[in-house]
């Protein structure tokens, strides 16, 4: 052992001193040290081992008391900052899941009229078209006065395939005619917005938001493991049938 | 009982050693501190480093003692030079009074029958 390692160790312990007075205390041991060519031996033999002069040194010293009470152990502090941190984390990940999750707009404040205005990409006019799938896919319906249904898809991969208009992977607008559509939906997002007609949605592990805009609907529920919530129902009016597995239902609200 | 004797004399030197210091320096700053100890081995005062050093450093925090650092102009090391200061020397005649009374008190109570 050297007697630069003892003088490492004796700083590690006097870490709680002011640094002048712990860099006076080792300053003036190596001046000893190399005046009198001290060896490791001869130093633990007069002064002790580096803990124990530490020790001598740290006791009585006021100091001591005033950075004890104004300094958390290590222990703590890592805890303390590794709370700060997972705190940080969960709002970081609140604020981007937010922002990754909400709805490119309000869908309310639009019908079939203006929507187009909003999204100025292609839209394509579909003939004939009695149903519509949705797999994994994020798709909002308007209802239109006109005869004709038309859609408008952020990425070209839908296709119609008989009379069922099919989207995957993509986000679609759609505008629909005032007739009966049956909606299939797994693992997506759909929202009706103020439907004319009536509708039957069929959606496994995916989310139904429907925008009533205080219009009153007829709804027919069937439903397994899902969650429905915010609508009522109200004999008469238009039907709305919905069938969900592993899904949930609501109001929209943006 | 060899543990308690130590003990006991670890306790007791605190308060004689402050003492002792404090009349070496009267008498002779400003010293360092292996000058202080020989100086002690010189009057027949076995003290090591490892009580010495830190006690310096307390006499120094209470006022007893000023310390500064005399660093060679040519050669050799640099020394922590102790002197006392004013409040060591306005303590001192205290210190000495207190250590002659137990004096006292101790060979009365030894004397008596």
């Amino acid at each position: 052992m050297k007697t630069n390692t003892y003088l490492s160790e004796l700083k590690k312990e006097l870490s709680l001193l002011p640094k002048k007075q712990r860099d006076d205390i080792l300053k003036e041991i190596s001046s000893y040290i190399d005046e009198s060519q001290a060896s490791y031996e001869d130093v633990i033999q007069r002064f002790g081992t580096a803990s124990a002069l530490a020790l001598s040194y740290l006791e009585d010293n006021p100091e001591r008391k005033v950075k004890k009470t104004g300094t958390l152990p290590k222990l703590q502090k890592f805890f303390i900052g590794l709370s700060v941190f997972s705190i940080s984390l969960v709002i970081l990940a609140f604020f981007l899941f937010k922002y990754f999750t909400q709805d490119a707009f309000d869908y309310s404040k639009y019908n079939a009229e203006n929507i187009q205005n909003k999204i100025t990409q292609n839209w394509t006019n579909v003939e004939n078209i009695k149903n519509i799938e949705v797999h994994q896919a994020n798709a909002v319906m308007y209802w239109s006065q006109n005869n004709i249904s038309k859609y408008s898809c952020s990425k070209e991969v839908s296709f119609v395939k008989e009379n069922t208009l099919i989207v995957k992977q993509n986000t679609c607008y759609f505008i629909l005619p005032k007739k009966m559509f049956h909606i299939t939906a797994f693992q997506a997002d759909i929202t009706l917005i103020e439907p004319l007609y009536e509708t039957a949605v069929k959606i496994e592990q995916a989310e139904l938001r429907i925008w009533e805009n205080a219009k009153e609907y007829e709804y027919i529920f069937k439903k397994e493991h899902s969650n429905i919530k915010s609508l009522k129902s109200v004999k008469g009016n238009i039907v709305i049938s919905i069938d969900a597995f592993q899904a949930h239902v609501n109001k929209y609200e943006y | 009982m060899q543990d308690d004797y130590k003990k006991w004399l670890t306790q007791f030197r605190k308060g004689y050693v402050e003492l002792y210091t404090l009349l070496s320096l009267k008498k002779n700053s400003p010293m360092h501190g292996l000058a202080i100890l020989r100086f002690f081995e010189k009057h027949n005062l076995s003290i090591n480093e490892g009580t010495l050093y830190p006690l310096l450093n307390r006499m120094e925090t209470n006022g007893w003692l000023s310390s500064s650092w005399n660093v060679p102009k040519i050669s050799g090391h640099p020394k922590r030079e102790y002197t006392i200061s004013k409040k060591g020397e306005e303590i001192l005649p205290l210190l000495l009074l207190a250590y002659e009374e137990h004096h006292k008190s101790i060979n009365q109570i030894m004397k008596e029958k």
